[in-house]
């Protein structure tokens, strides 16, 4: 279990933030410059806060009301640093057994992470991808309590990240590993975490479990940061254990999951998820009526530019499924939203 | 002959007192430099400006104001008198202090420079994988910061063999007792012996081109090892 508390008044904002969790993997999600690794580096003692107090698994690390301040060398913490920090002359294996030498828990980390061949290699002469195996492993090696990753697949080929995903997951569950991540990429969070945690300017602005976040922001600005696009403001007009009906500028009607409590009458913003759109209808959606104003293929999806009472919405559909003499430029035509993929914006800022 | 025997002892008190100089500011200077490149000490910028005013200063006020210091009547110099019986002034010890004192500044500013430029999550990760300050100095820092670290030492070993002013003003000019190769030289040119001075400089021009060249050679084979070229 980690409890975090800690304030500091940093260059740029007044850093306070405090959550607990005991998920597997936490993740820390925000904009560059918001405290991210602050907040690892003072989990790992590598940053003092002014007041607070981190606790893991029982152990307090840090509290200014007790004056307690364990050194890092003390707090037994495994922290893949973002450059991964790979000491440049010594050896795979030198860095690895950096921290212990203990043979069998070198030997199956080894196993785990596929580096038995470039043990022998210098740091400078291996990939990006074994890097960070090899930095994982060093800090694996220290049996730490915690696991602090801070952004750890941000430089590498999305192809690479799936493995080393795999590979978090086949450490967390052989060692019984908690981990807290450090990302900007909320895909990762959805991929990897149990819990996350948004940052924003040294404050956590929410936190939840990645989809209670990603479909229920708390605000427009936090949904913006989780992707989301499209945002039109309406009225609930009817509200049942299952879902909402959302009304947009009197003439279109929304229908949503629901999933926080609403009231009938009350004044809501919606968010529409780009991959909200299907041509055919789903298992439960809405029927809208949309303008195309630009059609432009991206990989495997279509990007469309639609016009919808009047407001402009992004929607993505997915290639295979779409014949291109349907969505033309200029034309009028028929799209089913998912009630799924429709979410509320919990408070206007 | 042109290299008498006080023109050898010149040559062999050179090598002598470069090589303590270089030692006592490599032992004194590497931890201070360690010190200025990673923490925020409270006098920081006063100890750098006090470091930095040998390179400043011309020698020969650097030498009268350790004389001033280290003379019978100085508060350093009296204490020393005190406790040994005995000055540093106008013997072989007065020619290193004035020599490492000359070197200090230019192995801080190298050392602290390369040390700097050494990534601090390499630190960090020394730390978060358990090691203390020193195992972390020792292990990770010095290996990465050696090439800079190495070149100031050399740099300090130059500096201290050719030392004049401050060495003259402090340990003076005594056959056979203070009269490093530099001195010798001024004495040679002031006789009127160009020959005993030229050879003399070419002494001290092979001695430093043979250390300068080993380094260089030493630390250009070292750091293509850790690019792993």
């Amino acid at each position: 279990m980690l409890r975090f508390q800690a304030e500091k008044r940093l260059k740029n904002f007044n850093y306070s933030v405090s959550f607990c969790s005991d998920a597997e993997i936490t993740a820390l999600f925000a904009p560059s410059g918001s405290g991210k690794t602050v907040t690892l580096q003072m989990i790992a003692g590598l940053q003092k806060p002014e007041r607070g107090k981190i606790e893991v698994n029982g152990r307090v690390f840090f509290s200014s009301e007790r004056k307690i301040n364990v050194p890092p060398q003390k707090r037994n913490v495994g922290y893949l640093f973002q450059d991964y920090a790979l000491f440049p002359h010594m050896t795979v294996q030198e860095n690895i057994c950096f921290s212990s030498k203990d043979k069998n828990l070198f030997k199956e980390v080894v196993e785990l992470l596929e580096i038995g061949d470039i043990l022998n290699k210098l740091p400078a002469q291996i990939s990006g991808g074994q890097k960070q195996r090899v930095a994982l492993a060093r800090a694996i090696m220290r049996k730490p309590e915690i696991l602090l990753l801070d952004e750890p697949f941000s430089a590498l080929h999305r192809s690479l990240k799936e493995n080393l995903y795999r590979e978090l997951f086949s450490i967390v569950k052989r060692f019984n590993q908690k981990v807290v991540i450090v990302t900007h990429d909320f895909d990762e969070v959805l991929r990897l975490a149990k819990k996350v945690v948004i940052l924003e300017n040294g404050k956590n602005v929410q936190e939840g479990s990645p989809e209670e976040v990603f479909f229920s922001p708390k605000t427009v600005k936090i949904a913006k940061l989780l992707g989301h696009k499209n945002f039109l403001k309406g009225k609930v007009v009817k509200t049942d254990r299952e879902f909402t009906v959302v009304e947009v500028k009197g003439k279109l009607r929304l229908k949503l999951k629901r999933r926080t409590p609403l009231k009938a009458g009350q004044e809501v913003t919606v968010s529409i998820l780009p991959m909200s759109a299907a041509l055919s209808p789903a298992t439960e959606f809405s029927r809208v009526e949309v303008l195309v104003k630009r059609v432009e293929k991206m990989g495997n999806l279509l990007f469309l530019q639609v016009e919808m009472e009047g407001e402009e919405v992004e929607l993505h559909l997915p290639l295979s499924l779409t014949p291109n003499y349907i969505l033309e430029e200029g034309k009028k035509t028929t799209l089913h939203l998912s009630a799924e993929q429709i979410c509320i914006v919990e408070e206007e800022e | 002959m042109v290299l008498d025997s006080e023109a050898l002892f010149s040559i062999e008190l050179s090598l002598k007192v470069a090589t303590v100089s270089t030692i006592t500011v490599f032992f004194i200077g590497l931890p201070l430099s360690y010190l200025l490149a990673t923490k925020e000490l409270p006098l920081k910028n006063l100890i750098d400006t006090l470091i930095t005013l040998p390179l400043v200063f011309p020698p020969t006020v650097t030498g009268y104001l350790l004389l001033l210091l280290l003379g019978k009547n100085g508060p350093i110099g009296e204490v020393l008198y005190r406790l040994f019986k005995t000055g540093i002034i106008f013997t072989w010890y007065g020619a290193v202090v004035a020599s490492s004192v000359a070197a200090f500044p230019i192995f801080v500013k190298t050392a602290r420079s390369s040390i700097e430029a050494v990534n601090r999550n390499f630190i960090f990760a020394a730390y978060t994988l358990g090691k203390g300050e020193v195992e972390t100095f020792l292990r990770v820092v010095l290996p990465i910061a050696k090439r800079g670290i190495i070149a100031g030492t050399v740099l300090s070993f130059a500096r201290a063999i050719g030392e004049f002013g401050a060495t003259l003003m402090l340990a003076g000019n005594i056959p056979f007792k203070t009269n490093t190769i530099p001195i010798e030289i001024y004495s040679a040119v002031s006789d009127g012996n160009f020959e005993r001075a030229n050879i003399l400089t070419a002494v001290i021009a092979v001695i430093s081109l043979i250390i300068i060249f080993t380094v260089n050679k030493l630390t250009e084979r070292r750091d293509n090892e850790v690019n792993g070229s």
